[in-house]
């Protein structure tokens, strides 16, 4: 496979948008990366078909987070709420676009929020979006979209949350998986668009110290031809603690992580999601 | 008694050789010789006050007394050196006097309108100052470690965590409830809403429909009892929010008391002894736990705002460097590190802000600003514990000026106030900063005049300045006092820095300085004029290339300073000698007598000779003059006049009635006319008149004259001998020509010396008379006679003369009287027939 190949290509990357903190931190990781790739950003605001049902209730009723006062909701009333999103989230990504000097399109669309979001990113190359949505209580949770994409995006998805910034250092995850060697090229390749230091960490994830070696020189075999600094941490004991222990002594920046891994269960990926603040990209 | 009329012959007569002064009193020389120096350079120096021993008494008395209102006003003209005097006096005694103490100002952190201020020793204001300024440096450091230490930032997220976890316990709670009766939470835009949920999604209407009647109302059941839940759980949020930030706050006080606590209990230490300087700093403690985030770095300001960019535009920091921290510095507003003793303050511009004070307002972003370290410190600040200086003139000419230093003594303090915001012209944010205590000794100086109305017109002015040190503008001119003068002389030379003057030099500037005064017995203390005249004696000594100053040098500058003066003089003395202005120097008329007048022109002064005629005929008594009667007369001058009448009157007409009409009358004089100094030449021309006897037009005459015929004394006397000399001189002195002055003026000869050189010679005279009798002697040649035992003046006497015309005018007149009267009854018939 020749370096062309191997380097991966990222033309449109989609971020879904809700106007929620966590989803402009998701804009934001987005225009940054499509500003490096030079790729398209794409934008996608889904109009829940659940609210538009949920007007039509005769009992629906709406509560204020801040005045607590309750208020009828109806159809007209959504649809006025939806329209004002709207326009908020076209006029972020616009200014997002326009700032990162890349060509940028905003796309509405009507339906439940993950498949439409699903259905989309299957047209872009990377999808972007906040690990949680409108959640009014933000503690460490996953939120629904969030699980959908972990569980079923076809596509390599960015999660990013409120306050955290794509930055170097890339930190990846690597355990001799093809999906690992997908993981490494493609932190090589945010790590080379990123800063001219070119700091990676890799983390060999192995069950046994004598496996943790080859899979270590496995992966420098194929870093020593690219233009990296590169630092390994070796690991043997793969628990959830561990690894979020390491990424901050990492001072980490982003965390690239295989989808699928032998080393890392599906149980441990989402916790870690959800223990680890910084941007986390999951290969697939 | 034997009374000869004498006819004057040109040689004079007995009462011209009586009358006629010797060239010695025209002149009080000053001997050279009774100075034992060579030169002024060997004098020693004058410490003492030269002829104020009054002023002395009065400044000692002053400065010494320590109570309310004794403050000093100084008067006399100016040029006496009263603000030399009074700095000389004071720096005297302040130099032993103990250094007053250093004011500041600082901010208030109860009050921010009202600085507080703070009392230190000397020197230790800015040593405060600096202090402060370290302290501030110092809690930055130490409170951006603080804050940013592991430490506090753990503690910080602990909190934020604590409720952001309440909070979601609390609805993963209701989301746990909820799931098990087919509700659930949903995320409006807007809030949140309670929705039948199946398989995640909400339950269309139609779905809804579907469902029987009960377990609709189930449905409806569960989301109103779910809503109330939500409801209740979000109303405890803000109380939650408050806790957090309550515990946020208590958290950052507490470490910021850790920072910042050893810093300032340090400086406490060290202003212990300041209660004041404690206090403050207590506060300024409180200050910085309140607001510690000012003095972390700026972080994650929101790019765009409106005042962060035009804060930057204007090249400024954050506020946290301009405003926040300027209110922990320190206002050094009287700073005494580099006094010695007692301050003496002269404020040369007393306008209101400069005495009392101001605060003053810089612009930023367009708007006015002001704070406590814009306070700036008045004269009288600066003099506080010591001597203020003022020029009475100034500070009336000042508005507000007056009544503020008035206000400042009278309350013992200092309240800076603004005068613009007291009449509400600006109204700008303004300070009312704490008065200061004041205690200063003020002497103002200025003219008499200007104490007087004072002390008539203002009320507070006799409280305040009690104490009057009033300077003499002359002093005795005995030997010892010469001596002195002289030493005065050589100080003055030295101050100046000038040539040393010989004793002959000091001598004429002597004689010179009772000529400024007009009097032989007195000498000027006039310091500014003595001084000009040594300055310029000095000039003319450089221009000959003397080493020393010698009497020619200083004639040299007396007359330059004539000459540089006198242009209207010449112009006066060139009219009267082409005979345009009429003036008689030989030959006698009747009726005419020449009078003289002096001319004062800013501090230059000469005499002038005047005609003077008087005419007289039959009237009712009256004497008129015409000068008042077309109002170029002064009231002075009228009552020389009607001096005369009753003169007239009382010697010659006691049992008839004075039956003439008189007028007299200045010759070409078309300016006004005041003083009585010519009412004597008046009445020599009016005896001459109507004793038709002609007055000798070589003389001239001065003197005033009383009820009795005394003459008596009149101002200017050298001027106008000099004045008449000069026109004489400039004919040709004939030895007949000279002047008749009061002999009670005789003190004040001080004459040139070319006018005494022609006395002496016997080509010009000058003649003291005490009496008109002896006036109209030497004018006429004919004695005036005295009243023989039958009360009749002797024949061929001008008082006889005089009678017989005014008895036969008496005659006249009655004989006029009754022709008139049977006229007037003729006429009164003639009406009576007609009727």
């Amino acid at each position: 496979v020749n370096r062309e190949e191997r380097e991966l290509r990222i033309h449109r990357i989609l971020v879904a948008l809700d106007a929620s903190p966590h989803s402009l931190a998701a804009l934001e990781a987005a225009a940054e990366l499509a500003r490096r790739f030079r790729a398209e950003l794409s934008g996608l605001y889904v109009e829940d078909v659940n609210l538009l049902r949920l007007s039509e209730l005769p009992f629906a009723e709406e509560l204020s987070l801040f005045s607590t006062a309750r208020r009828r909701l109806d159809r007209k009333e959504i649809n006025r709420q939806l329209r004002a999103h709207r326009v908020r989230v076209r006029r972020l990504i616009s200014r997002a676009g326009e700032g990162a000097e890349v060509r940028w399109t905003f796309r509405v669309s009507r339906g439940r929020v993950a498949p439409e979001v699903l259905q989309a990113a299957s047209e872009a190359d990377m999808l972007v979006l906040g690990k949680m949505g409108w959640s009014p209580f933000t503690r460490r949770r996953i939120g629904s979209t969030a699980r959908a994409a972990l569980a079923a995006a076809d596509r390599m998805t960015l999660f990013t949350e409120e306050g955290a910034r794509v930055r170097p250092p890339v930190i990846v995850v690597y355990d001799g998986s093809p999906l690992a060697q997908r993981a490494l090229a493609t932190a090589s390749a945010i790590v080379r668009r990123l800063e001219s230091a070119h700091r990676l960490t890799v983390l060999i994830l192995s069950t046994d110290s004598e496996a943790v070696s080859q899979v270590k020189a496995q992966a420098d075999g194929w870093l020593q031809e690219q233009p990296l600094d590169v630092r390994y941490r070796l690991l043997t004991e793969s628990t959830v603690p561990k690894l979020a222990q390491i990424i901050w002594s990492e001072e980490g920046g982003a965390l690239v992580l295989p989808a699928k891994s032998a080393v890392l269960h599906d149980d441990a990926i989402v916790a870690l999601l959800r223990r680890v603040r910084l941007p986390v990209l999951l290969v697939r | 008694m034997v009374n000869i009329a004498m006819k004057h012959n040109k040689g004079g007569t007995r009462m011209m050789d009586e009358k006629r002064l010797a060239a010695d009193k025209l002149h009080q020389h000053t001997d050279p010789d009774q100075f034992d120096f060579e030169t002024t350079a060997d004098l020693p120096d004058l410490e003492e006050v030269v002829g104020q021993p009054r002023a002395v008494e009065a400044i000692r008395f002053g400065m010494g007394i320590n109570a309310e209102g004794y403050n000093i006003f100084a008067m006399g003209p100016s040029g006496t050196g009263k603000r030399g005097f009074i700095r000389q006096f004071f720096k005297e005694r302040a130099g032993d006097e103990p250094i007053p103490s250093d004011w500041c100002y600082v901010h208030d952190f109860d009050h921010p309108h009202r600085p507080s201020a703070i009392k230190l020793p000397a020197g230790k204001g800015v040593e405060f100052e600096k202090d402060m300024d370290e302290l501030v440096e110092e809690l930055k450091t130490a409170l951006s470690a603080a804050f940013e230490s592991e430490e506090y930032q753990t503690r910080r997220q602990s909190v934020t965590e604590e409720l952001k976890e309440r909070q979601a316990e609390a609805f993963e709670e209701l989301q746990g409830r909820a799931e098990g009766k087919d509700v659930a939470l949903i995320r409006t835009p807007a809030g949140l809403a309670v929705a039948p949920v199946k398989d995640g999604d909400v339950l269309s209407p139609e779905e809804i429909q579907e469902l029987s009647e009960e377990e609709q109302e189930r449905l409806k059941e569960q989301v109103s009892s779910l809503q109330e839940e939500v409801q209740a759980i979000l109303q405890q949020v803000p109380g939650w929010q408050r806790k957090v930030r309550e515990k946020l706050n208590e958290l950052n006080r507490e470490i910021a008391n850790f920072a910042v606590g050893g810093l300032i209990d340090e400086l406490k230490e060290k202003y212990s002894e300041h209660p004041k300087v404690v206090e403050h700093l207590e506060a300024v403690q409180e200050s910085v736990v309140e607001n510690a985030d000012e003095f972390l770095p700026e972080q994650g300001q929101e790019e765009g705002n409106v005042a962060e960019m035009l804060r930057k535009a204007a090249g400024r920091s954050g506020p946290s460097e301009s405003m926040l921290l300027r209110r922990y510095k320190v206002n050094v507003l009287v700073d005494h590190s580099e006094t010695e003793g007692a301050p003496v303050v002269y404020e040369g511009n007393p306008t209101y802000q400069n005495l009392i004070g101001r605060v003053e307002h810089q612009a930023r972003m367009g708007a006015l600003f002001t704070d406590f370290q814009l306070i700036k410190a008045g004269a009288l600040h600066r003099a506080n514990g010591g001597y203020l200086i003022l020029d009475a003139r100034k500070v009336l000419l000042q508005p507000y000026a007056w009544e503020g230093l008035k206000r400042a003594l009278s309350s013992d303090e200092v309240h800076i106030e603004s005068v613009a915001q007291m009449y509400s012209l600006i109204s700008t944010v303004s300070l009312e900063p704490e008065p200061i205590p004041l205690d200063v000794k003020v002497a103002l100086f200025g003219d008499r005049m200007i104490y007087y109305l004072l002390h008539q017109l203002d009320p507070d002015f006799s409280e305040l300045f009690k104490v009057k040190v009033d300077f003499e503008e002359q002093m005795d001119r005995n030997g010892e006092n010469q001596e002195l003068y002289a030493r005065l002389i050589g100080s003055l030379i030295q101050k100046e820095d000038l040539r040393p003057f010989n004793p002959a030099a000091v001598a004429r500037v002597i004689e010179r300085s009772a000529r400024m005064v007009g009097d032989s017995d007195k000498l000027s203390t006039q310091v500014r004029d003595v001084t000009d005249l040594l300055r310029e004696a000095d000039y003319w000594a450089g221009e000959r290339d003397h080493e020393i100053v010698h009497a020619e040098d200083v004639q040299q500058a007396i007359d330059a300073q004539v000459y540089r003066s006198d242009r209207l003089r010449e112009r006066i003395y060139e009219t009267i000698l082409r005979d345009t202005f009429f003036i008689d120097t030989t030959g006698e008329v009747v009726g005419q007598i020449n009078g003289l007048s002096v001319l004062q022109l800013g501090d230059f002064a000469f005499g002038r000779p005047t005609r003077i005629t008087a005419r007289v005929q039959l009237g009712k008594g009256q004497v008129v003059d015409i000068e008042r009667e077309v109002e170029l007369g002064g009231p002075i001058h009228s009552k020389g006049v009607f001096i005369l009448s009753a003169f007239l009157g009382g010697r010659y007409a006691e049992d008839r009635p004075l039956s003439l009409s008189a007028s007299l009358v200045f010759e070409q004089s078309y300016g006004g006319i005041e003083g009585d100094s010519a009412s004597s030449a008046e009445l020599y021309a009016l005896l001459s008149a109507i004793a038709e006897v002609p007055i000798q037009q070589s003389l001239a005459v001065t003197g005033s004259v009383n009820q009795h015929g005394k003459v008596q004394p009149i101002g200017g006397v050298n001027e106008k001998i000099e004045g008449f000399f000069d026109i004489c001189e400039a004919r040709g002195l004939t030895g007949q020509q000279g002047v008749l002055i009061p002999e009670s003026n005789v003190k004040h000869l001080m004459l040139r010396e070319d006018v005494v050189e022609a006395v002496s010679e016997g080509r010009f005279h000058i003649y003291a008379v005490d009496h008109v009798d002896e006036g109209i002697e030497i004018l006429t040649g004919i004695p005036a006679g005295e009243r023989d035992e039958e009360g009749n003046y002797p024949e061929g006497t001008i008082n006889h003369m005089v009678e017989q015309r005014l008895d036969k005018m008496a005659k006249n007149r009655k004989q006029f009287a009754s022709q008139a009267k049977s006229e007037e009854e003729e006429e009164t018939e003639e009406e009576e027939g007609e009727e």
